[in-house]
């Protein structure tokens, strides 16, 4: 049990991830923030004997409720009310890093600063009175660099001597207008409030008229809740009059108003050439020009794309056969009866079908990781901005676009990158249409057997018709279920910096066991369905005509002549497809030829060119694979997208094949 | 004065206005850009996004937006 319980907050960039890391070394563990698929991090240390458990707040400028982050940050400090509050300020960026400290000291918080990145403050020559800021805001602030761990001995003491402060909230004189207002609408709160609101009443006030819509909701709770919103809206708008402007700017100009003449009474700077262009501003006007930037980013991600299965795929090849070995063995050693096939082609197999991503994963997060901490991500978001905005997206949806022509767990996995939950889930819901790795071995089989001599130009268009899929999709979805709502562009570029081993390790390995955790239990369970439907009724061959599943093909083996494959072996080859849709070609191999060998002879007695075409469409289109479906689950915390990337899927597959047989049928 | 994205490589120019809804002044705001801040271009990416520095940071800004940041040049 943690006797005491701090939190970390600060500005995305300013060293909270280091802070973190140094503070609790390996004693993390990850998770998500209760309803959100926001990673939650939590870490642990013992100073002079007192446990001491750290919570790790996502990166943000401010407590106000722009995005999906700041209302976990207010939400937790507001509710959770931790004992002591670190914030984390670049002191190379002093002005706009204090504006969240003075927030939080607006909100009464038991605040320890970390002045970060004091190295930076030094090598530049500033003069930073360290007293004189702690004074003037009446809680302690500690000079570090986290990197080096400088300073984080006397943070450690800091925050166990800090425990007990009660520091009184920070009072900015907003002016006598806003004054006024305040404390007519403080004292209306005074009179209502209850104990489940840990803030002062003046910050909720300060809230409200900031037109704070997530205070608004807890205010409304309230006895007379709302007859206090309707009271601060009928404040904000004679304010808005009387000020000629936004109230809501206009405190938040304040506030910076206030910061600048703090910054000016403790920090000297001294005079010289401000405006000169650094190194990294050299390389951002190559990697975002407007005519190279594409190409570089496209480069990148091809590299990154070579390395995860060009490296990993070896590796998952070494997985699949081990457990291959295993599950042999296991029959081996029990003889072949139902115990022995749920052994090993249930749970052996299953098991293996999990771990088989684990490399491609491992190593697309290392990618990830080592992008991510060179700044180079942002810039990637920046560049494609303009194009995806077309369609509806964010800039940083095109990273999992394109990871996911190799694996779509890992790409699906990615769009945690993104704030806006409404990008998120659009992103995650087209990303299926991109054609993964695993679909690509049916293309060869059917493509060389029918068209050997335009294969590639067979494959290639298939690639291209799941983009148009994915593009379509994204502007249908967007007009139907998130009506426009646009999240423009705005985000802070990290100077170029070299990544740090441990950062990217960490980050790699805890995002690879939140996959194994959540995706893995969803992927066992439908594999071990599967093997089920395939050996019931007892006794029978597995996967054959008789089986459960052989049975099942029967049934929606005419709901695919339109398509121009209505017979059963082939409705039962999709559905093994669900479980990875490399397992089409293994399916049709033992139920059409006894083996994959000789397959290619075979199959121009079931399909014609026609035929094979649409099966190859539909094999592209319909439902992702479990895998997949697994890991929308846990991505986006809800049946009913799954569901509707599901059944999206299959009816556009469906629709697809069925339409291009008839009309082709039609010309030839 | 003329919108941020009409500004040139290299310019230092003053922020004069925002026009555009509450959410958007105040999320540009906190980040410390509004009404008399400096800002200096790196890269206008026009008709893309604009690459903008505030003292020391950097900051990406969709072209929708940096359309209606109205700004008008500093002579130093």
């Amino acid at each position: 049990m943690a006797e005491i319980t701090i939190c970390l907050g600060g500005n995305p960039n300013a060293g909270k991830t280091t802070v973190f890391n140094k503070l609790t070394g390996a004693h993390q563990k990850v998770g998500n923030w209760p309803g959100v698929t926001v990673e939650k991090k939590e870490g642990e240390y013992t100073y002079l004997g007192k446990t001491i458990r750290v919570v790790d707040l996502p990166g943000t400028y401010s407590l106000t409720s722009y995005s999906l982050d700041e209302r976990i940050a207010s939400d937790f400090l507001v509710k959770e009310h931790p004992d002591v509050t670190v914030v984390i300020v670049d002191a190379s960026n002093l002005e706009s890093n204090l504006y969240l400290a003075i927030e939080l000291l607006e909100l009464g918080a038991n605040l320890v600063i970390d002045l970060n990145m004091m190295d930076v403050v030094r090598h530049k020559k500033w003069q930073l009175d360290v007293e004189k800021l702690s004074k003037t805001l009446g809680v302690p602030v500690i000079p570090t660099v986290a990197k080096k761990a400088e300073g984080l001995e006397t943070l450690r003491q800091t925050i166990l001597a800090a425990r007990d402060h009660q520091p009184e909230p920070l009072k900015i004189n907003y002016g006598l207008e806003v004054e006024e207002a305040l404390s007519a609408l403080t004292d209306l709160i005074k009179r209502s409030k209850d104990s489940s609101l840990y803030a002062p009443n003046r910050w909720l006030a300060l809230k409200l008229l900031e037109n704070n819509t997530q205070i608004k909701e807890w205010v409304r709770t309230l006895p007379k809740g709302e007859q206090i919103i309707s009271k601060s809206e009928d404040l904000a708008t004679a304010l808005n009059d009387r000020l000629g402007r936004d109230v809501e700017a206009f405190v938040i100009e304040k506030r910076f108003g206030f910061i600048s003449g703090l910054v000016r009474k403790c920090c000297r700077k001294p005079l010289g050439p401000e405006e000169r262009i650094s190194i990294s501003d050299k390389i951002d006007q190559l990697v975002l020009n407007r005519w190279l930037g594409i190409p570089i980013f496209l480069v990148f991600m091809w590299f990154t794309f070579k390395l995860v299965f060009d490296l990993g795929n070896p590796l998952a090849d070494y997985i699949d056969t081990g457990f291959s070995w295993l599950g042999g063995q296991t029959t081996a050693l029990l003889g072949k009866n139902w115990f022995s096939s749920l052994l090993s082609e249930g749970i052996i197999g299953g098991v293996g079908s999990v771990l088989v991503f684990l490399p491609n994963i491992l190593i697309l997060f290392l990618m990830i990781g080592i992008l991510e901490d060179c700044g180079y991500m942002s810039r990637a978001a920046f560049v494609m901005d303009r194009f995806m905005q077309r369609l509806g997206l964010h800039g940083k949806s095109s990273i999992p676009m394109i990871l996911g022509f190799g694996c779509n767990i890992p790409a699906i996995m990615a769009c945690r990158t993104l704030e806006s939950p409404k990008d998120r889930i659009l992103t995650i819901l087209i990303n299926p249409f991109m054609s993964c790795s695993a679909r690509l071995p049916i293309y060869v089989l059917f493509a060389g057997a029918f068209f050997p001599r335009q294969s590639g130009a067979v494959i290639f268009s298939l690639y291209i018709l799941g983009m148009v899929m994915a593009i379509l999709t994204a502007l249908l979805f967007n007009k139907l279920f998130f009506k426009g709502e646009s999240s423009p562009l705005i985000m802070e570029l990290p100077p170029y910096r070299l990544p740090t081993v441990k950062n990217i390790v960490m980050h790699m390995w805890h995002r690879a066991s939140v996959f194994i955790k959540n995706a893995g239990t969803i992927i066992l369970a439908g594999v071990i369905i599967i093997w089920l439907l395939a050996s019931m009724p007892v006794g029978v061959e597995y996967a054959s005509e008789q089986s459960w599943i052989g049975q099942i093909g029967k049934i929606f083996a005419p709901l695919f002549a339109p398509a121009g494959f209505g017979f059963w072996q082939a409705a039962v080859a999709l559905m093994f497809g669900i479980v990875a849709k490399e397992v089409v070609v293994g399916t049709l191999g033992t139920l059409l030829a006894g083996g994959e060998e000789g397959l290619s002879e075979v199959l121009p007695q079931f399909f014609n060119g026609l035929a094979a075409l649409s099966f190859m469409v539909m094999s592209l289109l319909y439902i992702p694979c479990i895998a997949t479906i697994g890991v929308i689950r846990s991505e986006t915390n809800s049946w009913k997208w799954t569901g509707l990337a599901v059944g999206w899927s299959l009816l556009v597959g469906w629709l697809s094949a069925v339409v291009l047989y008839q009309l082709g049928q039609l010309f030839a | 004065m003329c919108p941020l994205c009409a500004v040139e490589n290299g310019r230092i120019v003053e922020v004069m206005d925002i026009r555009g809804g509450r959410g958007m002044a105040g999320r540009l705001a906190v980040m410390g850009i509004f009404p008399g801040s400096r800002l200096r271009m790196i890269q206008n990416g026009r008709p893309g996004p604009v690459m903008v520095a505030l003292d020391e940071k950097r900051f990406g800004i969709g072209y929708g937006m940096a359309h209606r940041i109205f700004v008008r040049p500093v002579t130093e």
